[in-house]
């Protein structure tokens, strides 16, 4: 009697958690999966920055725009292989960085542009200039640093959004923020 | 460690600051989606083999490869279905000539008993006929007994005549079925020796009429069709043996009578040639 009272509460726990479990992002995979574009565009605007940032820490800044379209279309088509609805963010990180390369594979006669996009505005010319540094620092500090650093999520947030553990990503970023630190020093000696 | 890098609590660092405020221009500007009306997101997840929801889905149920899956099924149904009944068929026609080649053991040595003592062997056998002429004659649509009568004398003089002719063939233990105009007619002998007489009366120039000796057959013992078929075709290949062995002691004679004049026209030669 005791075993099976147990057994039922235990149950009941589990069914209870699985549901508090689903977060509402799985609820918008889920929609979004069935054909609703509505859902599908929350999910655009509640992942955009993380695509935008993950597009930013390898891709040229006014290529990013259109190639985070370009993911998202991709996404939406190809939402059928998204096994685990919970895994929506780094499901289509990896979408992202896979364009990213397809991107460079298939344009690389745009260099030019972006040397003259460098040569622009002061401001825009630095910001730029620092991405640059940050996008030659190893891959693993790149992509966390401008999450950080450009789109202004915190250390959990990334976590969260790509599916790294969150020692992982502090580690990246403190890391990161070092190598950073000595390359600007050594060319500006500003920051 | 500093907190404010990691979760932007505590105290802010200046140059983290900065490079927020520096890089912070470059940040993901809110944009509307456009996705093409067309665009659906495909259900492309890895097919299972036996899934209950593809099976029972009639969509796909209703598609070509079900039609041609439907279709080879009912052809493979039909295909055994057509061997299972020919081999019942053919079981039951082997299990029926077993069955009447049992039947028909004591009639044929009741046969040899009869021939063997004579004219009164052929008493029953002119009775058997008399009756079926009459039986075939009265199912006959109901014909007058004139007719019948008529009829029953034909009959009986023709098994007669055929009955002697078998006799002087020497043909014994034969078990013929006379079947009904149109169906196969067939013959069985009892015994090879039997067929070989019958043979050598044939090759003697005692014709036979070979139809009429079946149908005389038929008169004087009656057989299941099956084991009727397998003697006939033992008589054919006997036939065929015959012929092929009269054939060969014909080529044989040819032979030895050309070697011979051979033979002599060398020992011409070599006698003139001694002389």
């Amino acid at each position: 009697m005791f075993k099976v009272e147990t057994s039922q509460l235990l149950f009941a726990e589990r069914g209870r958690s699985e549901a508090e479990v689903q977060t509402p992002e799985a609820a918008l995979v889920e929609s979004a999966r069935a054909g609703d574009r509505e859902a599908f565009a929350r999910l655009h605007d509640m992942y955009a920055p993380l695509v935008h940032g993950v597009l930013l820490a390898r891709v040229r800044y006014d290529e990013v725009s259109d190639l985070v379209q370009d993911v998202f279309l991709t996404a939406f088509r190809k939402l059928g292989h998204l096994r685990d609805a919970e895994r929506f963010g780094p499901w289509v990180s990896m979408i992202a960085r896979n364009r990213a390369v397809d991107f460079y594979r298939r344009a690389r006669e745009t260099e030019e542009l972006h040397e003259e996009f460098a040569q622009g505005t002061g401001r825009e010319a630095e910001a730029s200039e620092a991405l640059e540094i940050i996008r030659g620092l190893p891959e693993a500090y790149r992509e966390t640093l401008v999450l950080r650093l450009v789109e202004g999520m915190t250390g959990p947030e990334i976590a969260v959004r790509t599916g790294l553990q969150p020692a992982s990503v502090r580690v990246n970023l403190h890391r990161g923020m070092k190598l950073l630190r000595a390359r600007l020093g050594m060319k500006d000696g500003k920051l | 460690m500093s907190d404010y890098l990691w979760d932007k609590s505590g105290e802010p660092e200046a140059e983290v600051e900065r490079l927020e405020e520096l890089l912070g221009s470059l940040r993901h500007r809110p944009r509307m989606l456009e996705l093409p009306s067309e665009a659906v997101p495909l259900e492309t997840r890895r097919p299972r083999l036996f899934s209950t929801t593809r099976l029972f889905d009639t969509s796909r149920r209703l598609g070509p490869a079900w039609v041609a899956v439907a279709a080879t099924l009912l052809l493979a149904f039909l295909l055994g279905a057509s061997v299972f009944l020919r081999t019942r068929l053919t079981n039951g026609d082997e299990r029926a000539a077993s069955g009447d080649a049992r039947q028909s053991q004591p009639t044929t040595t009741q046969g040899t008993t009869h021939q063997t003592s004579a004219p009164t062997s052929q008493e029953p056998v002119r009775g058997e006929n008399k009756t079926d002429a009459e039986n075939k004659a009265e199912a006959g649509a109901g014909l007058k007994r004139d007719e019948n009568d008529t009829v029953k004398n034909v009959s009986v003089k023709n098994d007669a005549v055929k009955n002697d002719t078998v006799k002087n063939v020497a043909v014994e233990n034969i078990a013929v079925k006379d079947f009904t105009p149109g169906r196969r007619r067939s013959v069985r002998l009892a015994s090879i020796p039997n067929q070989q007489k019958l043979m050598t009366a044939t090759a003697k120039g005692a014709r036979v009429n070979e139809r009429e000796a079946v149908e005389a057959m038929s008169a004087a013992n009656r057989g299941s069709a099956p084991a009727l078929i397998e003697s006939t075709r033992l008589l054919a290949k006997e036939q065929l043996v015959y012929a092929l062995r009269l054939t060969g002691s014909k080529l044989r004679q040819v032979r030895r009578k050309t070697q011979g004049s051979e033979d002599s026209k060398s020992g011409l030669d070599e006698r003139e040639r001694i002389k």
